[in-house]
């Protein structure tokens, strides 16, 4: 619980937002796409939990 | 059945938002995270759209966001700075003294002084700035965000430099001085219906009644000045030589209405601070100006700020359904030259003179950071969430099939329906630059096929575009921000998009009854 509390944490997440698309861009650029389609999954977690977590 | 479906789902990411915001009452960041999912999933099953096109909406999505949010937190960092000592609370005192009538204070602050900020500066601007100034004067939070959202949507075209026309005009390659009269007229009869939709957010036709003399005086002045400029093609200082046109009306106004009647002299010190007199709390303001004035017309200061920009190239991209992306560079941010830039040079050159001064409290550099940090995070996340949503839309061809849809449901009244694809571009992407690039185009393909005059449909798409800002998300979660809304901005957008779509509608039928009486239809 404390763990989903910390990582559900606003500013950790919007940081987590804005550079997980600079991480898919550059693994994107490199040729790594399988690397690049984690940190996608990796936001699509993020939104996921946005929606549920109350603000 | 099979046209209809594309243009349903299309619609399901916005309607999720409207939904989530609006009736349930969430908070921007849940509902803009939903609608993101929407339409990643619809984007991917339903519209073609594969990985590659959505890891890279991705990226952009968060090019503009960052261009976005560089604004939002200086704009934040300058209020709390100000607001630190009590300067909003002074300069919301000084305007009830100019006059004492709410209507007419609510007018000046909220409507003209928005409108000048929005032509000197961009996205979002006017809004974080007038929303905690109109709450200092006793406004409630919600008017205080509503009135500046509507108030300066109608200057956005000729604002900022003009940014958005010029964004019209290099996407059609129309020359600027075959739009410019169109759209300065639509924009000045905009004028005045945003200044009447601003009364009308605070007290309904009673307030309408007691203003509605200065109401018109400001409007006309402000709306032939826009006019003039733009048609003789000075439209980039249209919007800003407007702006300083309605602050002057405003005085006159003041001076004519004040006349017999006095002005209420009790003000009570809401925050118990050091005293300040007008001119210190309006310097942030006057610093801003020159800051902008600086980097926008002395040309070896803008030339040496526009060295450093962040810039990504991306490839061309194309959906199973052959909607094509071309290949091109995301949101271009000028780290040194950007409208949140000039913010932050305010704030820095405000916090040090202040600080000089003695306006500050121990501690208050902690203070200031920490109320910036609170009220940013849930307004950024909210916002990262909404763009990055808009481009998966755009870059999917979502957007472009709504506005087909609704383009081809009611042909024959295309005026109308061109300034409603403008609000719809610019409440999706938060931009009426945006807008116009993503429909500039269309609109001018749809004005030949419908027989309207191309001029009349592309001034018809930046007008609706620049009504529609008001109803951006993006712009509201701005000024909820600031007034400590955060987490409630379903009923300011409640607001905001009931005025937005009356504006709209009136100026669209009364556009499409101009043309039908003067036989423009062939």
């Amino acid at each position: 619980m404390t763990i989903f509390k910390q990582l559900s944490n606003n500013s950790f997440l919007l940081i987590l937002s804005l550079i997980l698309p600079f991480l898919i861009y550059i693994s994107m650029d490199k040729g790594f796409s399988e690397i690049s389609i984690g940190f996608f999954s990796t936001q699509v977690l993020i939104m996921l939990l946005l929606v549920v977590k109350k603000s | 059945m099979a046209d209809i479906l594309p243009w349903f789902l299309a619609a399901i990411p916005i309607a999720t938002v409207l939904f989530l915001m609006i009736k349930l009452r969430l908070g921007g960041s849940r509902a803009g995270a939903a609608g993101w999912i929407a339409a990643v999933a619809i984007a991917l099953f339903a519209f073609g759209a594969d990985i590659e096109m959505l890891l890279y909406a991705q990226t952009k999505g968060a090019l503009l966001t960052l261009y976005v949010l560089y604004i939002v937190w200086a704009a934040l960092i300058l209020y709390f700075i100000c607001a630190e000592t009590g300067a909003i609370d002074v300069i919301g005192q000084n305007i009830q003294r100019l006059t004492n009538e709410k209507e007419l204070q609510l007018l000046i602050v909220g409507f003209v002084f928005s409108s000048f900020l929005q032509g000197v500066a961009g996205f979002g601007v006017p809004i974080a700035v007038v929303a905690p100034l109109l709450v200092g004067m006793g406004f409630s939070p919600l008017v205080a965000v509503a009135a500046p959202a509507i108030g300066h949507s109608w200057s956005v075209t000729f604002g900022n430099m003009a940014t958005s026309f010029e964004a019209l005009l290099a996407v059609t390659g129309i020359d600027g001085s075959v739009i410019a009269s169109d759209a300065g007229l639509m924009l000045g009869v905009s004028c005045l219906l945003c200044g009447w939709a601003v009364l009308m957010v605070y007290g309904g036709w009673h307030s309408v009644r007691k203003c509605w003399g200065s109401l018109l005086i400001i409007s006309a002045v402000m709306a032939t000045t826009q006019y003039i400029f733009a048609t003789i093609g000075l439209w980039t200082i249209a919007g800003f030589s407007a702006g300083i046109a309605g602050l002057f009306a405003s005085i006159v106004v003041t001076r004519f209405k004040s006349n017999g009647s006095q002005p209420s002299a009790q003000i009570t010190d809401t925050n118990g601070t050091a005293k300040m007199s007008l001119g210190w709390a309006l310097a942030p303001y006057i610093i801003f100006i020159i800051v902008i004035a600086l980097t926008s017309f002395v040309a070896p200061i803008k030339e040496f700020l526009s060295q450093t920009s962040l810039s990504l190239p991306f490839p061309e991209l194309k959906t199973s359904l052959n909607w094509v992306i071309p290949a091109e560079t995301g949101k271009n941010i000028n780290l040194f030259n950007h409208p949140g830039a000039h913010l932050l040079y305010t704030a820095i050159i405000t916090f040090i003179l202040y600080g000089f001064t003695g306006f500050y409290k121990n501690g208050a550099l902690k203070t200031i950071l920490s109320k910036t940090v609170k009220s940013g995070v849930p307004t950024s996340l909210g916002m990262a969430s909404m763009v990055c949503m808009a481009v998966v839309m755009d870059h999917s061809g979502m957007t472009y099939r709504l506005a087909l849809g609704i383009s081809s449901l009611l042909d024959q009244a295309y005026p109308v329906v061109a300034v409603a694809i403008g609000s719809l571009g610019a409440f999706m992407t938060g931009s009426t630059t945006n807008s116009n690039v993503v429909f500039g185009i269309f609109q001018r393909h749809a004005a030949e096929i419908s027989g309207y005059s191309t001029a009349v449909i592309l001034a018809a798409q930046t007008t609706g575009a620049s009504l529609g800002s008001m109803l951006a998300p993006a712009k509201i979660l701005v000024g909820c921000s600031t007034v400590g809304l955060a987490g409630q901005e379903g009923d300011v957008l409640a607001a905001t998009l009931k005025w937005g779509i009356y504006l709209v509608l009136i100026l669209g039928f009364g556009l499409l009854g101009i043309l039908l009486i003067d036989g423009a239809l062939t």
